[in-house]
């Protein structure tokens, strides 16, 4: 459950940056996370992963998320809040079964007007949704 | 420099060290002020190696984890030398100003009756 919800806190990080260090970075979250507790490196790694969005060279995804470097997240689950500025950011992830209830939650938020991206892995599939 | 880089210098000027070994140094020798966590000392690590203060050394893993191990270049040194120096000036000349301050206060004390 720990690995599972940094690895989707990890999804804060542009992709380039994730297929280059996802798995060590997950690995450094996840033995800190033993000592100083889950959730705080779990909100290291979303401010973290902003912060690059907004300051990288590509901005694109970013530009809803100005307006702050500090971001909260509440995690329960397989799925993670973060609030930056005005916009919100929420993920899903699941693996088999789990995940017809992650689809049907990505699709009620676009209906909400929400825009969600969908990515995969061999492990889980997850949604970033995003409303400013 | 933030006080984050300026431990992770310090930490690695004993020899390389790897994420998990210079955030465990940092707060010992912090005295627990400094507390890395993964997405601080990541950003902090890859800032110092585009400034070109540490490198990356080696690669392994330990217990299934990967590690990344990292050392201070000879920039880095520099770097660490002239902070501390900068900080040593800095705590001397507070230091002075609040002696001072001191000492007016001893001088000025009402006298009791």
């Amino acid at each position: 459950m720990t690995r599972r919800l940094l690895a989707v806190c990890l999804r804060a990080y542009p992709k380039a940056r994730r297929e280059r260090d996802g798995a060590y970075l997950l690995d450094l979250a996840h033995e800190l996370a033993a000592e100083s507790g889950v959730r705080r490196q779990a909100m290291s790694l979303v401010r973290g992963g902003l912060g690059e969005r907004l300051h990288g060279p590509r901005r694109r995804g970013a530009v809803l998320l100005v307006g702050g470097v500090t971001a909260a997240v509440l995690a329960v689950g397989g799925a993670g809040v973060a609030r930056v500025g005005s916009a919100e950011v929420e993920v899903q992830a699941c693996a088999g079964a789990d995940c017809a209830s992650a689809e049907a939650w990505a699709a009620d938020r676009e209906r909400a007007g929400w825009r969600c991206d969908q990515s995969s892995s061999l492990s889980d599939v997850s949604w970033q949704c995003t409303r400013s | 420099m933030r006080d984050q880089s300026l431990f992770v210098l310090a930490s690695l000027a004993s020899g390389e060290r790897h994420g998990y070994g210079i955030a465990q140094d940092a707060e010992e020798l912090s005295e627990g002020r400094v507390r890395l966590t993964a997405g601080t000392l990541y950003g902090a690590l890859n800032r110092l190696a585009d400034d070109g203060l540490v490198a990356q050394s080696r690669e392994d893993v330990v217990d299934g984890r990967r590690r990344r191990y990292y050392r201070l270049t000879a920039a880095g040194e520099t770097a660490l030398a002239e902070e501390t120096e900068r900080l040593r000036s800095m705590a001397a000349a507070l230091s002075a100003r609040a002696s001072a301050a001191r000492g007016r206060r001893t001088t000025t004390k009402p006298a009791t009756a």
